[in-house]
């Protein structure tokens, strides 16, 4: 094995948003800095070229299907036998491929109490806390949001005016009350920043045409990759351990040829699954006892709202979504002991397939109107009955079981390890589902909603490193350091000792700006 | 009334047949619209980036280049603006040319941004032709033919509104040997895929055959009868039909001051009559000229077979099905009266309607393909399908289209393979979001279109 002094006082392994901006903060404060990116620094116009987000080293294959039982409750469609995890490898991560929403938890998601039978913990730090941090994110990420009716009290400063909210978003409000929908903060920006133009509302964000989305690739990795050494095809395949500390890390490239290296402290910046693979597949790694435990991810409820002859217009918006649906956001609000954040889709992606949801709609609402015929034509009669469909989504906040759990199922020859996944829906989601539904319907004077599907995953791994005060419940202490080994510490969404039901970038982003000013003393 | 009662009866009635209610409330427009964004093929038609239909009224430019190459920017911008005034969208510039204009390929390219500019300024597009004139050693190397396309393709994919012609008439005796697939194949992959090309014409045997490219351009032959040329332009929309795209009108015989048999024509009727086809029929149509060669505001005699061939265009765009309006011809509006007065005044009466009988019938046969009575007839008049939405039915076998009839006529809940057959059709996906005003990723998928185009 070729070996290699680094000269760097910080290694940052994993080139995603988190990696980028950790290693952003520390380098203002003059550490010097080394990223290691497994993927391959492919350029915005390389991915619209080949049409996706596909790393081309053999160490970097996505996606994995994993096997899942169907939904307890509700029809069954695409998906509901499998769980797809689906990273993106390539430098700049996931945001490449995010769709960019941006919201914070609410206050109320970092202090959860243990319920329906879980072991939710509190976080060992309050919203308070991260609160500077949430601001300082939104500013350096160029968050479109509304600092005037954000949704919950407290400090909000967006450097972007929200997106204008879209016609479904106003029907939502029509239907609803005004107070239901709020505008979604996200990093698809409301109008030109630098060489970015204004969201085109294309729809398209998961392979932005113009590059008008805010990510790790456009917005931070400019700023680090003249100052930060930036290894990328570099894949860390073990950590190695003596006395408390790291002393190396050992990286393999996709012709097989290894090195290690060393520095003084080591980020492990993966992502929400890798970040825990790497931890359990390095021997000398002390294994806590909760590593691998608690998987989380945020299952999906989609309902559709038929015929209540609101014009909502569906496909039209300012961006691919505007508005947020806040009746269930805060967890205190409703009888359930979980949040829900609703989505009010404007206009959702489909495939030639045609078995994704606006599909599913647009067949429901193709055979209501073959089934009820009236005046005008049939196109006319479609085209009203479709325009006052409403798409919405709700990503439920799992629950935090040890039962849930993520661990190595094989290691390839290339050495990229294969997850294992053992996940299941919440035991309260079909009370979830039917809360929706009957919340829904008791504020509509006509129409009809219709529970349309329910899928597994939101993209968003959480939990299996969490963090908390002791090694007992968690891997790793409120600053993100290990709980056993002093130089080590995890940046990633494994860190969540809860969910929230909020989309997790924003939380993850505003930790890694808290650890790079902790790193960069 | 005296006069009209000496038409031939089936004009009349054609004419009635083809008269659109918003003929008498169309005006004419201002401005072109101010920046429509890049254009992408939808189909047999034209959109702009912010997703209207795309009206194509060329006019041949080829000198303009050159004019900014030599600093002649008066010229040039004299010649533009005219075009502006006069209703075109599109001016026909070569990049490179060498015989009659002498344009070296690295004076062009750096022409073009500035004839991009001066174009946007008017609301104009750019159609470039690449590669001209390239018959000389220097030039017919696939090297230099490869740099050549992928600069000027490279230029044109940074202007909103430019589109790409690769070559101008491929088999033409002053080009290198490009009149092979393979070659063009190979030159259209230097091209970005924002860039909407056309490969080139196919020779004047088989014009109206299909060549590469996401749009094709045919140039009619130009000899024999006047009215028989015409009528050729018919077979245009039959390409279209066939092959899925756009086409247009590119070449066709020049407006000169005299005519010249086989060469220009002075006859302004004939000019009105192939653009009222070309607008009928959703086609690209270029006006083609001795002056306009030279990127030159034209003579009286061009100027009427101008001011004819934009009101035909107008004319016919203006039958076309409801759902794709005309864009306003800024200074002649074929329901003025007073414009009508003025362009038939410089027509031979006489000439004129017998080319619109001739022209507009077969036209109209064109235009309606599908046999009534059939299951796709049927179909589309059940769903209400209009124009090129016809096609949709195409993804559909002929027992497929049979189930889906029986299944609409039949009452109470559809079963599942009606609906499905139902959402084949009309589950189209092809976004058009009107305020997208970014270049489009072409084949994005999205759900909300089809039948539901807005």
């Amino acid at each position: 094995m070729a070996s290699s002094e680094s000269d760097a006082d910080l290694c940052v392994l994993g080139g995603g948003i988190a990696g980028m901006l950790v290693a952003e903060r520390a380098l203002a404060r003059g550490r010097r800095v080394l990223i290691v990116e497994r993927g391959s620094p492919l350029t915005v116009q390389q991915r619209l070229a080949q049409r996706s987000h596909d790393d081309p080293l053999a160490f970097n294959r996505s996606p994995h299907r994993v096997a899942h039982e169907p939904p307890p409750v509700g029809p069954r469609i695409r998906w509901d036998r499998d769980y797809p995890y689906w990273p993106v490898y390539s430098l700049g991560g996931c945001t490449n491929h995010f769709f960019g929403n941006m919201p914070r938890f609410h206050p109320s998601h970092f202090d959860q109490p243990a319920f329906a039978g879980g072991v939710a913990r509190r976080w060992p730090l309050a919203y308070a806390e991260l609160e500077p941090y949430y601001l300082e994110a939104e500013q350096r990420l160029a968050i479109a949001g509304s600092s005037t009716r954000p949704p919950f009290p407290g400090k909000f400063a967006y450097p972007l005016p929200p997106h204008r909210l879209c016609p479904s978003d106003r029907a939502c409000q029509t239907l609803f009350g005004e107070q239901s929908v709020v505008e979604v903060p996200s990093v698809r920006p409301s109008r030109a920043v630098g060489t970015r133009p204004p969201c085109c509302g294309s729809n398209a964000c998961h392979l932005c045409p113009v590059d008008s989305k805010g990510t790790a690739l456009n917005t931070i990795y400019p700023q680090i990759r003249d100052r930060a050494t930036i290894e990328t095809g570099w894949l860390a395949t073990e950590l190695h351990c003596r006395a408390r500390r790291v002393e190396g890390v050992t990286l393999v490239d996709a012709k097989g040829r290894t090195r290690r290296i060393v520095a003084r402290d080591v980020v492990v910046a993966c992502n929400g699954v890798d970040s825990c693979l790497l931890l359990q597949r390095s021997a000398t790694v002390p294994k806590l006892p909760s590593l691998g435990l608690y998987f989380m991810d945020h299952p999906l409820i989609q309902i559709a709202i038929a015929g209540t002859g609101v014009d909502a217009r569906p496909g039209y918006g300012d961006s691919a979504q505007t508005g947020m649906f806040m009746p269930f956001f805060e967890r205190t609000s409703r009888e359930l002991p979980v949040s829900m954040l609703g989505e009010i889709r404007s206009g959702s992606l489909s495939q030639p397939s045609g078995d994704l949801m606006r599909d599913l709609i647009t067949r429901d609402t193709l055979g209501d109107t073959l089934e009820r015929p009236g005046t005008g034509t049939f196109r006319e009669r479609f085209s009203d009955a479709w325009r006052s469909t409403l798409d919405l989504w709700f990503l439920v906040e799992p629950q935090p079981l040890a039962s849930q759990t993520l661990g190595i199922d094989r290691i390839e020859p290339t050495g990229q390890c294969i997850p294992k996944i053992a996940i299941r829906y919440p035991t309260y989601f079909g009370r979830c589902v039917t809360e929706v539904l009957a919340f829904v319907r008791s504020r509509l004077r006509k129409g009809t909603v219709r529970h349309v599907g329910s899928i597994p995953t939101s993209f968003h791994w959480l939990g299996t490193t969490r963090m908390a005060a002791t090694a007992g419940d968690g891997c790793v202490d409120a600053t993100l350091r290990h709980h056993e080994l002093e130089n080590l510490y995890v940046l990633s969404t494994s860190v969540f000792p809860s969910a929230s039901s909020a989309n997790p970038t924003l939380t993850l982003a505003a930790l890694a700006l808290r650890l790079g000013n902790q790193l960069g003393k | 009334m005296r006069r009209a009662l000496r038409l031939p009866i089936g004009v009349i009635a054609l004419t009635a047949l083809l008269a659109s209610p918003t003929l008498s409330t169309s005006r004419g427009g201002s401005a072109a619209p101010a920046d429509p964004g890049r254009l992408r093929a939808c189909g047999t038609s034209l959109c702009a980036g912010d997703g209207t239909p795309f009206l194509w009224r060329g006019v041949t430019a080829f000198r303009l280049a050159d004019l900014v190459a030599d600093g002649r920017d008066d010229e040039a911008r004299a010649f533009v603006a005219w075009a502006s005034r006069q209703g075109f969208t599109v001016l026909r510039v070569l990049a490179m040319n060498h015989g009659w204009i002498d344009l070296a390929p690295e004076e062009g390219r750096r022409a073009l941004p500035r004839v991009f500019a001066l174009a946007r300024e008017k609301g104009l597009y750019v159609q470039v032709v690449a590669l001209a004139g390239t018959a000389r050693p220097e030039f017919a190397r696939d090297a230099f033919l490869r740099e050549q396309v992928r600069a000027v393709a490279d230029l044109c994919a940074q202007a909103v509104n430019c589109v790409l012609e690769i070559a101008n008439e491929p088999y033409h005796s002053t080009q290198a040997d490009l009149d092979e697939d393979s070659r063009l194949a190979t030159l259209n992959k230097e091209i970005p895929p924002q860039v909407l090309a056309a490969w080139g014409a196919a020779p004047p045997r088989t014009f109206d055959a299909a060549t590469g490219g996401e749009y094709l351009v045919a140039h009619i032959p130009r000899g024999g009868d006047r009215w028989d040329r015409v009528g050729l332009v018919t077979r245009l929309a039959a390409l279209a039909r066939e092959s899925g795209r756009f086409v247009v009108d590119n070449e066709p015989i020049g407006a000169a001051e005299r005519a010249h048999r086989s060469r220009r024509d002075d006859e302004p009727a004939a000019f009105f009559a192939q653009a009222a086809i070309g607008g009928l029929l959703d086609l690209g149509s270029t006006f083609h000229c001795e002056d306009c060669l030279q990127a030159r505001v034209p003579g009286p005699v061009q100027q009427a077979c101008a001011d004819a061939f934009i009101t035909g265009r107008a004319f016919g765009e203006a039958r076309r099905a409801p759902d794709r309006q005309p864009a306003p011809a800024p200074c002649l509006s074929p329901d003025s009266p007073a414009m009508m007065a003025a362009v038939t005044a410089t027509l031979n009466r006489r000439a004129f309607w017998q080319s619109l009988a001739v022209s507009l019938s077969a036209a109209a046969a064109i235009a309606q393909p599908r046999p009534a009575g059939s299951a796709t007839a049927e179909l589309a008049d059940l769903l209400s399908l209009r124009g090129d939405e016809v096609k949709w039915l195409d993804s559909l076998t002929a027992p497929q289209q049979a189930a889906l009839l029986s299944g609409l006529r039949t009452s109470g809940r559809p079963s599942r393979q009606v609906v499905d057959l139902l959402h084949r059709v009309l589950g189209r996906r092809e976004r058009l979001f009107a305020y997208v005003g970014y270049p489009p990723l072409p084949n994005r998928l999205t759900a909300c279109d089809g039948l539901i185009r807005e």
